[in-house]
């Protein structure tokens, strides 16, 4: 039987009325009842159907804020395909340039169809992409259909995929059965005691994880509404989000880290709403700090946000969403530690709080039932509680493996256990997560890696070949990580330096959707080389910001 | 007699005290027409939308949500500004 689909048409069935979405859009507010839901994924399916795409085709959607985001979803599912939600550019990317670049990314899908609107359809042709050669399913032109014969996956087929963040030709699909999916919200709405009066707000797009199955999946299967607000909007007016909690009574939202300091830094005392109706704001997808939850409840307790609202997640696509989660009835815990004990195979040194050079640490959380974890060495070997080293996890939700990657799939899922690349360590049942072991890069909440951005900027081919480095700095200032990009330029190129700084930086941008904070051409052999002849992003980075803080300091002087 | 201050000059002050707000600096940064984002320490695409939220608030204006990515440079907000201003007028 299959859970997901099932729960979906009862609620159809038994609550036509009943409301699924509270969908936002600027200032306006639509609800969407399950009849409406049901009306749209039976128009979605049978329009599927009349292609005749094969069984477990994949579907990707590239639909910006609009109701029949959830639709086209679940419709796809409904039909038998397997649906994946992608992003399509912001308002900062160059569309030509964006849908160019996902040449590579269609190729190695090979989409039974494409859902898309008139407009990105527009963009795409006009970028050069050969996006006629697959089966389109327009959005304006799908017709209204009475009724259809929903197809039942068996559980354990493909549900869906998710795409990983970085730049498109790499992006990497996590492949989800129906089984690991229902297992994953069933594990998880029990940890969040999740009940029929919560109600969860928010602002994430649903080609993200934390978006899809945290705020659209667990809510749809639950039977729970759910608020939904445009993320170009959020970014925008981040008090939006406030208003939805009051006027909607919101009970849980989930948010990266860089969401509460934009909030704390954006809302101001004059919009005061009560925010007391929530139960959690989870922190979850980038690095947990502290210190945020201590401005996020300076700032926001008198509105209503008591501390054991402030609550930490840790979560990836592999496992369907969430590993671990922290006890929604106590406040936010953290550990004061020995900087130099944090690297990988050390035993992580415990200091007293308030300890001057301690290095502080989220507690996030347990597992949820279903999941293990556990501290491994270089070689897989199991590691005793309190040391650090890579988190290894298995259970009842891990994915299949990454479509089409077998390569990788057998490089991260060695003997039953998914290696995740994090750095982490269990001290006391609780885990507390300390970085990458790679070179992923995580700027507002999305993750990079360093070798894709470095890539692009090399196929620009204005810079040395193989001479640039990308690497983040933690700006305190703006309390967020900044991408910055250092690359030696060619000799005699005949480029104006200021000139290639901006088409860099627009190529970065366009691609990859994160703004650089600096994109620094340096002469050639400024880049510092490691022994084995590798560019150094430690080392690089190291000289970078000690430069920076010269020529400020000179600037400032 | 000191020249009066014109309404683009008294634009340029206003936007270049609201980055000084939002950014965290010590002192308004000395702006252009030209000047763009990533000339200002500090000024990445999120305290871009709290410049604009602040200058909204400075200048009692409702800057339009599909508008805030649209400015290349400080002269083209500028442009804008002045434009809502002499709506408002």
């Amino acid at each position: 039987m299959n859970r997901l689909l099932s729960a979906i048409l009862q609620k159809i069935r038994r609550d036509p009325d009943g409301i699924f979405c509270h969908f936002l859009w600027r200032d306006t507010t639509r609800a969407l009842s399950w009849s409406d839901l049901g009306a749209q994924i039976s128009a979605v399916a049978v329009a599927c159907k009349d292609l005749a795409l094969p069984f477990g085709g994949v579907v990707p959607i590239f639909l910006r804020h609009r109701p029949e985001l959830y639709s086209s979803f679940v419709g796809a599912m409904f039909a038998g395909l397997v649906p994946t939600f992608m992003p399509c550019p912001s308002h900062k990317q160059d569309p030509q340039i964006y849908w160019n670049s996902h040449r590579k990314l269609l190729a190695h899908i090979e989409p039974s169809a494409i859902v898309l609107d008139k407009k990105t359809l527009f963009e795409m042709r006009q970028s050069g992409l050969p996006i006629d050669r697959y089966p389109l399913i327009l959005i304006e032109e799908i017709e209204p259909a009475a009724g259809f014969l929903p197809r039942f996956p068996d559980e354990r087929a493909v549900a869906f995929q998710q795409h990983s963040s970085g730049t498109t030709g790499l992006k990497k699909g996590v492949a989800l059965s129906y089984r690991a999916v229902t297992d994953q919200l069933d594990a998880y709405a029990a940890v969040l005691h999740l009940e029929r009066r919560d109600r969860i707000v928010s602002w994430l797009p649903l080609y993200h994880d934390m978006g899809l199955v945290a705020c659209f999946l667990l809510p749809l299967f639950k039977g729970i509404p759910f608020v939904h607000l445009d993320h170009f909007d959020w970014v925008a007016r981040p008090r939006r989000l406030f208003d939805a909690i009051a006027a909607h009574r919101g009970t849980l939202t989930w948010l990266p880290n860089f969401a509460f300091e934009h909030l704390v830094a954006s809302v101001g005392e004059d919009t005061r709403v009560d925010l007391g109706s929530m139960r959690a704001f989870i922190n979850c997808s980038e690095p947990c700090r502290m210190e945020t939850f201590e401005r996020f409840l300076n700032r926001f307790r008198g509105w209503g946000v008591a501390p054991n609202a402030m609550q930490c997640c840790y979560a990836m696509a592999e496992t369907v969403f969430c590993v671990s989660q922290t006890r929604l009835d106590s406040p936010p815990q953290c550990l004061a530690v020995e900087p130099r004990s944090t690297h990988p195979g050390g035993k992580l040194a415990v200091l007293a709080e308030g300890y001057g050079a301690a290095a502080r640490l989220m507690n996030v959380g347990r597992p949820i039932d279903g999941i293990e974890i556990s501290i491994r060495d270089d070689n897989d070997r199991p590691l005793p509680e309190g040391s650090v080293g890579e988190i290894a996890l298995r259970g009842d939700f891990l994915f299949a493996g990454y479509f089409r990657d077998s390569s990788l799939t057998a490089e991260r899922i060695r003997n039953g256990w998914y290696y995740s690349r994090d750095l982490g360590c269990v001290i006391g049942g609780d885990l507390y997560v300390l970085g990458r072991l790679d070179d992923l890069l995580i700027v507002n909440g999305r993750n990079f890696y360093a070798h894709e951005i470095e890539a692009l900027v090399d196929d620009l081919g204005h810079t040395k070949p193989g001479r640039c480095v990308a690497f983040t700095s933690w700006d305190e200032r703006a309390r967020n990580n900044n991408l910055i990009v250092v690359a030696e330029t060619k000799d005699g190129i005949g480029v104006d330096p200021d000139e290639l700084v901006k088409h860099v930086t627009l190529s970065i941008v366009s691609t990859v959707n994160v703004q650089p904070r600096d994109v620094r051409l340096v002469a050639p052999g400024w880049l510092i080389k490691t022994t084995s002849g590798k560019i150094s992003r430690s080392e690089n980075s190291r000289k970078y910001l000690v430069e920076r803080e010269v020529s400020e300091g000179w600037a400032h002087a | 007699m000191p020249r009066a201050i014109t309404r683009e000059e008294a634009l340029l002050e206003t936007i270049a005290r609201v980055i000084a707000d939002e950014t965290g600096a010590a002192r308004p940064p000395r702006i252009r027409r030209g000047t763009r984002a990533g000339q200002i320490p500090g000024w990445d695409s999120l305290t871009h939308c709290r410049i604009l939220a602040g200058l909204e608030d400075s200048l009692r204006i409702r800057i339009d949500i599909d508008r805030t990515y649209e400015f290349g440079d400080v002269g083209e907000l500028v442009d804008y500004l002045s434009e809502l201003a002499s709506f408002r007028d």
